[in-house]
């Protein structure tokens, strides 16, 4: 049994039509909502896994979701562009910071936990330079994005549905993206980087290229999730789309569902927005706070159960037999 | 004293003992040899508990410790000299030595064993401020050997104490091992070295690939052929 | 010039609870080689208990920091046992993930108690003026409070067993367990006195500022910077390093703004992390 046999194909399969048909089942809109950001975190939790499943655990992916988020938003609020090319702009200003990031990083042979705790600063860096610059982004108080109704140049849709199918391309491209990278010589160099590295660089391996490959692809995308994040919600501020707290949500909700797979950082999504959604509404506004704590500590007992995740898990169980 | 039953133990996949049946008697000093990968450091890494093994069973004093954590064999009084000393690399000589006094017991006497070890090695007195990480191949040596002395253990297992050292240290070395022998230590001391480790010994086991291939005395290894020319280059 | 010297004055006396911060955060990942995410938090919480125990319950103050030592250091054995323990041979990611929903958590529970008002035990402490130098008492109690902690957690590692222990078990576990140290003990000892140690740091914030549920993530940051910066796991380094930080983040505050020089130190600290990531002190890169 072998992931490109029958589960490998009918499953996805039948998850593609499934997403597909949703819409137009009568489902509340409020399903739609929660299914397109279970869209938009799993892309960006598989951007941030094309990193992590070798090694290179960034803790400040919010960066870089945010470098995506407020450049699309400043272009169109200040100067009409079409929050499309917004988009590509900002994942290649994301996509720059990644590579300075990446080079230094790589070229000291920063790894690990120092690796961590410098993205992590990185991110940190760029929400309080979000909120010092308040008087172009609005500070901590947040941005809203202009609104011109409906126009698909400019990337707003009032019938919430065209953004449900966008995010769903946008997943799909990404998901293809992993595709592509597994099956090239690529990953292959960043596995064998990933095990030992001193070894992997004295069979020729070159190190600073293919880690620096491998960032440049996540960041990018992980910006582009950003840049879809903002245009669907309308609204952000610097603890949202960037910063400590979304940096670790990212690989919260891809590493418990499974970041070495191809639908682990789906799953793991789709749990955690689905449990997010679930205690916001059956707890929230009171007890907001309450319904949190019951969050952390689902995570905690998450990740200490099933630290494959979870679909990391079930596949293991799968591939015993 | 020291027994190993039927001892099979695993190294990831790899097979690294297989049904090995050894014994230490009280006051005499065992022996181990074998070459590298034979399976002397699991041995001894099982018998301290840092290693658990797949099956077979380890006794003290006809006490079963295989399942026991590794500081609890600690207390039982075995004393484990790791290969290369491995020294605290942060602490002072002086440092390295009181920790050996760790147990509660030899807590109590601290005082006076590290004056008696003082005097067995007086250059670790000299040294007594210096740090571990700063002292030569066969310095660190002997105050691994006096750090696990610290404890007045009842045995005291020795991991390849002459790896790494000068010839001319080596038989410092060695006559310390005797000096301990004669104080009425039982030792199990593990060693490439062959021809030094069996003068001291008692009785001596031969590891190949994580089997026993030969056991006996002194006489019983002279007297074997093979073994002469494999292990003693004669 | 004036402001520059009291920026100076007042960042060194700073320095000397940040010390104790980055002790405490280095004890703990030198032993159990796992970073606290949420220490910050940590001392958030300590000083949500001080207060609690003394501006609702009453207590005296002195009464009220003993308590919330205790409490904080009973946090670190509980932290010890649900979240360290079991993740000890987990992948490193899942081992940071786990304690950083601690801020989660921490941080909620504080919001859920006491709400989002910035609460503080009002204290007038008075203003030292030396020459031109204005010196605040709570600061100057904090240095001193601090570098007196400091010192009896220096006799204790240097001169009592158990302090040898940790730092035994700390450069290398197999063989200290080899010399009878039980490192289970050993394990809930240092998370203990790490969670003290978030209680004695508090205890020296009441006088200084107000808090608030969001108090921890400043704190939490800066411990980071100042451990990574000292060299991760390095007492001494941590020490020194702390010094360098309040004194830059409260010189960079009186040059341009509280914000700027947030944004100083963090760019400070990646560029050196870049440079040298050991830290001052600290002996190559660990993986």
């Amino acid at each position: 049994m072998n992931s490109s046999g029958i589960i490998g194909k009918i499953i996805p399969g039948f998850v593609l039509l499934a997403a597909v048909i949703l819409p137009f089942l009568p489902v509340s809109t409020y399903i739609i909502h929660v299914v397109t950001l279970i869209f938009i975190w799993s892309l960006i939790g598989t951007a941030w896994s094309y990193m992590g499943r070798f090694g290179l655990v960034s803790l400040g992916h919010g960066a870089f979701m945010g470098i995506g988020a407020y450049t699309a938003t400043l272009l169109f609020n200040s100067f009409g562009l079409s929050p499309w090319l917004g988009m590509i702009l900002g994942a290649f200003a994301a996509c720059f910071l990644g590579a300075v990031l990446g080079y230094a990083c790589f070229r000291f042979g920063i790894i690990g936990d120092y690796f961590a705790l410098v993205t992590l600063a990185v991110a940190e860096l760029v929400a309080l330079l979000i909120v010092a610059f308040r008087e172009t982004t609005g500070g901590s108080l947040g941005l809203t994005i202009r609104s011109v109704g409906t126009s698909v140049v400019d990337f707003q849709f009032e019938n919430r549905i065209y953004f449900y199918f966008i995010c769903m391309g946008f997943l799909a491209l990404v998901l293809y993206i992993w595709k592509r990278i597994d099956g090239s010589d690529m990953r292959k160099a960043l596995a064998a980087i990933g095990e030992d590295e001193i070894a992997a660089a004295s069979l020729g391996v070159n190190i600073i290229k293919n880690k620096m490959a491998i960032t440049l692809i996540s960041t990018f995308c992980t910006s582009l999730g950003g840049t879809l994040y903002a245009q669907y919600i309308t609204y952000l501020s610097p603890d949202t789309v960037s910063g400590v707290g979304v940096s670790l949500a990212v690989p919260f909700k891809a590493i418990l569902g499974g970041m070495f797979t191809l639908w682990g950082p789906f799953i793991g999504s789709t749990i955690v927005v689905s449990l997010e959604e679930y205690i916001r509404v059956a707890y929230g506004g009171k007890y907001t706070s309450l319904s949190q704590i019951a969050y952390g500590l689902a995570l905690v007992v998450l990740i200490m159960f099933l630290p494959k995740g979870i679909f990391g898990t079930i596949k293991e169980k799968l591939f015993r037999k | 004293m020291l027994k190993v039953e039927n001892v099979t133990a695993f190294y990831g996949e790899f097979q690294a003992l297989s049904n090995i049946t050894l014994e230490v008697k009280a006051g005499q000093t065992t022996i181990v040899l074998g070459p590298n990968g034979a399976g002397k450091t699991t041995l001894l890494k099982s018998i301290c508990g840092l290693e658990k093994i797949r099956s077979g069973a380890v006794y003290f004093e006809n006490q079963r410790i295989d399942t026991m954590n590794t500081h609890k064999i600690a207390e039982l009084g075995i004393a484990l000299v790791p290969e290369g000393g491995r020294l605290f690399p942060n602490l002072s000589v002086y440092e390295n030595l009181k920790i050996g006094a760790y147990l509660h017991k030899a807590r109590k006497n601290f005082q006076e064993t590290i004056e008696e070890i003082y005097s067995l090695f007086p250059i670790l007195k000299e040294r007594a401020k210096q740090i571990a990480g700063s002292m030569s191949g066969g310095e660190r040596q002997m105050l691994a050997v006096a750090r696990s002395l610290m404890s007045k253990p009842k045995i005291l297992i020795l991991d390849e104490p002459s790896a790494g050292l000068a010839p001319k240290i080596i038989l410092h070395m060695f006559s310390f091992v005797e000096k301990i022998k004669k104080s009425g230590y039982s030792i199990l001391l593990v060693e490439q070295n062959a021809m030094k480790a069996l003068q001291v010994a008692d009785y001596a086991y031969l590891f190949e690939s994580g089997k026993i291939v030969f056991e006996g005395g002194q006489e019983d290894f002279d007297k074997n052929e093979y073994i002469k020319k494999a292990y003693l280059g004669l | 010039m004036e402001q520059l010297l009291n920026a100076l004055i007042n960042g060194i006396l700073l320095g000397g609870v940040l010390a104790l911060l980055a002790f405490g955060l280095n004890l703990i990942f030198g032993v159990v080689k796992i970073i606290h995410m949420a220490y910050g938090q940590f001392v958030m919480l300590g000083f949500y208990i001080i207060y609690f125990f003394c501006a609702t319950l009453g207590l005296p103050i002195t009464m009220s920091v003993i308590i919330g030592v205790v409490i904080m250091a009973l946090f670190g054995a509980l932290t010890q046992l649900s979240l360290i323990k079991p993740l000890l041979s987990a992948p490193r990611v899942n081992q940071l993930l786990a304690l950083a929903s601690l801020i989660i958590i921490v941080e909620n529970l504080a919001m859920f108690i006491w709400g989002a008002d910035y609460r503080g035990i009002p204290m007038d402490m008075p203003i030292i003026e030396i020459g031109t130098v204005f010196i605040r008492s709570s600061y100057l109690f904090a240095f001193i409070g601090a570098l007196a902690v400091l010192g009896l957690l220096y006799l204790f590692l240097h001169s009592t067993f158990t302090g040898l222990a940790i730092r035994a078990v700390a450069q290398d576990m197999e063989v200290a367990k080899l010399m009878g140290v039980n490192p289970g003990l050993i394990y809930y000892i240092t998370l203990m006195t790490g969670g003290a140690l978030t209680g004695v740091v508090a205890a020296f914030f009441v006088p200084i500022y107000t808090v608030h549920p969001h108090f921890g993530s400043s704190f939490t940051i800066m411990a980071f910077i100042i451990v990574v910066l000292g060299g991760m796991g390095n007492l001494l380094g941590g020490f020194i390093s702390a010094f360098i930080i309040g004194i830059v983040t409260s010189v960079a505050a009186v040059l341009t703004t509280t914000e700027v020089a947030d944004i100083v130190v963090l760019v400070i600290f990646i560029m050196v992390m870049l440079v040298r990531p050991q830290g001052i002190l600290g002996k190559g890169v660990a993986t």
